[in-house]
């Protein structure tokens, strides 16, 4: 095993929020440097651990998303391994050069044309200023921005920076690539230029370090995450379980879909099977069922309906409603649907109650403690097949027959 | 707080490859390693300065109507501004051995030197705040291109000087030639007090409006306007040697008393501010960010 790239052990930054403090806390601090004895650092008034004892580990080719919720103290981190902030207590070892996607622009300036601001922002990062200048063509081509090289920065649009910013980080051949969430500016063709260029870049024995809310990129670039709370490290392990302790945890922290009490429609109870479970095999035959509460009698009738969605609640995969309608009496009732052979793929989803009326086909404002839905998992076999599909995010399974050629 | 250095690497085809430490604790613990890291990036500072001063300039010049006659501008407003003043015949002055719009004009261009310098690392600083909170760059360059600023500017200034000298008809000489050389002190001295305040000025705003009160107030105990004699307090004035000594030279006058002394003390200074800067670096960046 060669050494790793990256290695922190035990990194641990002091943060104060008040700002007279913070800048008092900074003198002090300077003048600490002059008395050059290890000392015991110690939480002083009106400070938290930023980062707390967080270690950590990158080979070559390896990609580790570090995910959290904001101020988790996920950008603290890339700043000490760029060598921003200084630690307070622990080590960090780099082997190679480190390129750090703080902010895109950071060192750009407005008023340069692409040129100038490549060759300027090249030399920034430590190249000499003739490799600066033969780097130009290179990133204006990656940037796809050939036709805007002599143009100010100023004109360009948020994209176009970010494309410049991204397309100068990709050219200084690092060995270590830091990327704070900016990736979600550029265009779609772009987002995808530049995984394609993290996954080469990793081929090639790079290790990157990929900070993003985006589960979509997270999961397309990284074997490995680490899930950051409070400054300390909750979870680490595969991206497929980081990211679902990730998400578990944002449920547990903000509650997206908060149900609201005062509507007249409420679900009481929501689930596969009778006792409402919240595990499903793969491939089985299942019912969904929901327990519905309504405040006044029903007159034009409802479409009870379910809604399966991907666990960051963004896409749905699919839904299913009663469209011969129902007409429900006020009180307590219950609603449910078989569906033969499951065909989603093994992982988290989202399982949401939905109430049409039957005249506009517009949905109801849903009330009770799973008028928002819940989170349910779909169990599959443990076999290599499955897990290939889970690191994939895999979302269905399709029943397939595969054919032989005839002669 | 941390090194980097050279190792190599185990395998065969495996490159050299640079490894970076960061640690806490204080950075003076290897004395050794603090040293060798400020004089690597002082060496990339020196062409990285240079580009920036470039940009500095082309954005200077993109931004205003008149682009680079701007360097020019205020020289040309203070010679006419001194012309007049002189015509009028409104200052007595003692025999000083030039005229007094030569005297003037030079102690402004090195008070203005002075200034400047002084007013480099916070002022760079702050102007590339986006860039030193985010990515991990020396700040000595950003100094530096200040102080290639403050450079042209002073080139600039000289260049109408003489344009007056040879107007007035002062003799000019040898000695002439040493001028600039002798005023590089000043930046020196300008550029060590400025290092050495940065920590305040780029914490505090407080810091820069008390030092600008005060060299707003020093300029009149200087021999910037009239000359000063170096009797009393004014002794130990190291800016007497250092701002006579240029003017003296350009018009074949002689150096003055302790003006090698000063120079040395200058640089001495500007050594030790440029340590304590460093010290003080990653604290400010901190703070910034």
């Amino acid at each position: 095993m060669t050494k790793p790239l990256l290695q922190v052990d035990g990194a641990s930054k002091r943060f104060c929020p008040g700002v007279r403090r913070s800048l008092l806390y900074g003198a002090l601090d300077i003048l600490a440097e002059f008395l050059p004895t290890q000392r015991l650092m110690r939480l002083r008034r009106g400070e938290f651990w930023a980062l707390d004892d967080v270690s950590l580990q990158l080979h070559a080719g390896e990609a580790v998303a570090v995910l959290g919720s904001n101020g988790a103290g996920k950008s603290t981190l890339l700043k000490v391994l760029a060598g921003l902030l200084p630690l307070d207590r622990g080590r960090v070892v780099i082997r190679g050069r480190v390129v750090a996607l703080i902010e895109l622009g950071a060192g750009l300036n407005p008023l340069l044309t692409a040129c100038e601001n490549i060759r300027l922002a090249a030399q920034l990062h430590g190249i000499n200023r003739k490799r600066a200048a033969a780097m130009v063509p290179d990133v204006l081509a990656f940037a796809g921005l050939e036709d805007s090289a002599d143009t100010v920065l100023q004109t360009f649009s948020t994209g176009m920076r970010a494309r410049l910013a991204f397309g100068i980080a990709a050219l200084l051949e690092a060995d270590v690539l830091l990327v704070d969430e900016v990736l979600a500016v550029g265009d779609v063709a772009f987002q995808r230029k530049c995984l394609t260029y993290m996954k080469e870049f990793l081929a090639r024995g790079g290790g990157l370090l990929l900070v993003s809310h985006a589960i979509a990129h997270v999961h397309a670039v990284c074997q490995r995450g680490i899930l950051l709370d409070h400054g300390r490290v909750t979870a680490e392990g595969e991206t497929q379980a980081i990211v679902r302790a990730y998400l578990a945890e944002t449920e547990r922290h903000e509650t997206p879909f908060a149900p609201d009490d005062g509507a007249t429609v409420a679900i009481l109870a929501l689930g596969f099977g009778e006792v409402a479970q919240s595990h499903a095999e793969t491939g089985s035959t299942i019912t969904l069922e929901m327990e519905i509460q309504m405040q006044m009698p029903d007159v034009v009738g409802i479409f009870p309906g379910f809604s399966l969605w991907t666990p960051d609640g963004m896409t749905c995969v699919s839904s299913v409603f009663d469209f011969a309608g129902r007409q429900l009496a006020p009180g307590r009732s219950t609603v449910r649907c078989k569906i033969d052979r499951l065909p989603l793929a093994p992982g988290p989803y989202i399982l949401r109650p939905m109430i049409a009326d039957s005249t506009a086909y517009a949905l109801l404002p849903l009330g009770g403690p799973f008028g928002g839905g819940r989170s349910v998992t779909v169990n599959g076999p443990v076999d290599l097949a499955t897990n290939a599909q889970m690191q994939m995010a895999q979302i269905v399974r399709l029943d397939s027959q595969w054919l032989t050629d005839t002669p | 707080m941390h090194y980097e250095d050279q190792t190599g690497g185990k395998g065969n085809d495996e490159v050299m490859k640079k490894q970076i430490i960061y640690e806490a604790g204080p950075q003076l613990r290897n004395g050794r390693r603090f040293v060798h890291e400020a004089a690597t990036d002082l060496h990339q500072s020196l062409s990285l300065g240079f580009t920036l001063f470039q940009a500095g300039l082309q954005t200077q010049s993109r931004r205003a109507l008149l682009g680079h006659l701007w360097l020019f501008i205020p020289a040309i407003m203070a010679v006419t501004a001194i012309s007049y003043v002189q015509a009028r015949g409104i200052f007595h002055f003692p025999d000083i051995g030039m005229p007094v719009a030569v005297f003037v004009f030079a102690g402004t261009t090195l008070w203005q030197l002075l200034l400047e310098t002084l007013n480099a690392p916070t002022r760079q600083l702050i102007a590339h705040r986006g860039t030193v909170t985010r990515l991990r760059v020396p700040h000595e360059a950003m100094i530096l291109a200040g102080v290639y600023e403050a450079f042209l500017n002073a080139a600039v200034r000289l260049g109408s000087l003489l344009i007056l000298c040879i107007f007035l008809r002062v003799p000019l000489g040898t000695t002439t030639l040493f001028a600039p050389f002798a005023a590089v002190p000043v930046a020196m001295l300008g550029l060590a007090v400025g290092l050495l305040f940065a920590p305040i000025t780029l914490l505090y705003e407080d810091g820069a409006r008390g030092l600008l009160l005060v060299t707003n107030l020093l300029v009149f105990a200087m021999p910037v306007a009239y000359p000063i004699t170096a009797s009393g307090v004014q002794r130990f004035n190291p800016l007497i040697p250092l701002l006579d000594t240029p003017r003296n030279l350009l018009v074949r006058l002689s150096v003055s008393n302790g003006f090698a002394a000063t120079a040395a003390l200058a640089a001495a200074l500007l050594l030790v501010a440029w340590f304590i800067y460093r010290l003080a670096r990653p604290h400010i960046v901190a703070r910034l960010g």
